[in-house]
């Protein structure tokens, strides 16, 4: 499995990064890199079971007391 | 800039159309029925279509200030380069966020109602992949395949609504507003933050073959929208009535199961996965291509489509990770989407249309002249 999306980013990258240096277009290449770094990142750590950041729960605290507050006004 | 690509007014609005309507037509009913009862279809009519209006109105009226921006390019010209920037980033995140959480609607529902033995992630891969085949091509593509998309849709929702025209109740509605305007409005929380995904225009605008036209197209969408979303609504209800209504997972799915027209058509559901898989491909795609967007335009880059796949495999990352179950997304769409959507739907793009209005009208910027001017410098 980690072989597996290793060679998809392999893939990714064969077919991105050549047209780039062709075009000599650096910016483009540097965030490319820098996304697809933490593309990377993201999915080997989801793939071994290592945390991911979620936001998720910091969402749900932010709101809860809105949500709630509506809840109230409105029943 | 690469923005030679145009699109018609009418192209833009069904393919907003598209993009609120084909998630919110299977997961809204269950949502306004719990809220507001039998009075459900009054949610997403009238409140849900008022926030859409106004959403529609900020943005065609902001994004009129820089005919042929997107609003990650012009927000540093109105806030200052590193708010501007920190707005873009934001935004960035925001259409990560909604995409991630739109794939993972797609395959929870794929998932729970049709293939249970089979892995999410397996669906989740095959409409991101169709959708960077589709960002890759850019709006014009995504414009003309909705151009197909959208007769489907229509055709079918429109099988689902009116063939079950025999079994509707209409004394399930009764009676009108039963308790008061207070749950009709609590139940147009969740159906207004569906409507407001219109915001996606805000990425969009440039591209419109005739500025001008924006604020009808949009507005007209919403308008379209209401009816789509409001008619599943209304048959569920109709049909089942509000109690059973709310206890479905997805009324709509329920609604094609019961259609029988003369014990010959019949288990019509299987064409709810034509108009799921079609619509969901444009809607990832037009949410897709805005995120895309927002990242290249705000470090500047000339072409968008080397960040097509990371930004994909981040997308694709979140919608596994975001959540654990189908219950914890229902309950998340249900109660804290909306107000967390608010504020980058109506509250971000007041905020700016405002500021807009103040320094023009002050004077401190002569023009547009002097916006291009400061631009170019950062």
């Amino acid at each position: 499995m980690i072989v597996l999306l290793g060679l998809v980013f392999l893939a990714i990258i064969a077919f991105e990064v050549p047209g780039m240096l062709k075009k000599q277009q650096w910016r483009e290449l540097a965030a490319f890199s820098v996304l697809m770094l933490i593309a990377m990142a993201l999915s080997f750590a989801q793939l071994l079971g290592l945390p991911v950041p979620n936001p998720t729960p910091v969402i749900e605290a932010i709101f809860e007391p809105v949500s709630e507050a509506v809840k109230k006004l409105l029943s | 800039m690469s923005q030679n690509e145009k699109v018609a007014g009418t192209q833009m609005m069904f393919l907003l159309v598209t993009t609120v309507a084909a998630t919110g037509f299977l997961f809204l009913p269950a949502i306004t029925a719990e809220v507001a009862g039998h009075d459900g279809w009054m949610s997403a009519l009238l409140g849900a279509t008022a926030f859409g209006l106004l959403v529609g109105l900020v943005c065609t009226k902001l994004g009129g200030y820089f005919p042929d921006k997107s609003f990650v390019e012009y927000a540093p010209v109105l806030v200052g380069k590193y708010p501007g920037k920190l707005v873009g980033l934001a935004y960035l995140l925001f259409f990560i966020h909604i995409n991630s959480i739109i794939i993972r609607e797609f395959g929870d529902f794929l998932v729970s109602a049709f293939l249970p033995e089979t892995p999410i992630l397996v669906f989740n891969i095959m409409v991101l992949t169709l959708a960077a085949m589709a960002v890759r091509g850019g709006i014009e593509v995504i414009a003309r395949v909705n151009q197909f998309v959208f007769p489907q849709f229509f055709l079918v929702l429109a099988a689902l609504v009116f063939l079950t025209i025999e079994e509707w109740e209409f004394g399930n509605l009764l009676p009108l507003l039963e308790y008061g305007i207070k749950p009709v409005l609590a139940g147009s929380v969740t159906p207004s933050a569906w409507r407001g995904e219109v915001v996606v225009i805000l990425m969009f605008l440039p591209y419109l073959n005739k500025p001008a036209e924006a604020a009808k197209s949009v507005a007209a969408a919403v308008l379209i929208i209401a009816v789509f979303l409001t008619l599943p609504i209304l048959a569920g209800v109709l049909v089942f009535g509000s109690e059973q209504e709310a206890h479905f997972v997805f009324p709509t799915l329920e609604l094609a199961r019961y259609v029988n027209v003369g014990d010959f058509l019949q288990r019509l559901e299987a064409i709810i996965i034509i108009v799921w898989v079609a619509g969901i491909t444009v809607k990832v795609a037009v949410f897709y291509l805005a995120s895309v967007l927002s990242a290249s335009h705000l470090v500047g880059l000339s072409d968008y489509r080397p960040l097509v796949y990371p930004v994909g495999i981040i997308t694709l990352v979140y919608s596994i990770v975001l959540f654990d179950n189908s219950r914890e997304l229902v309950k998340f769409l249900a109660e804290y989407v909306p107000y967390y959507a608010y504020i980058f739907e109506l509250g971000i793009p007041m905020v700016l249309l405002v500021i807009a209005i103040i320094r023009r009208k002050g004077g401190k910027l002569s023009g547009q002249t002097k916006f291009f001017q400061k631009d170019r410098g950062s």
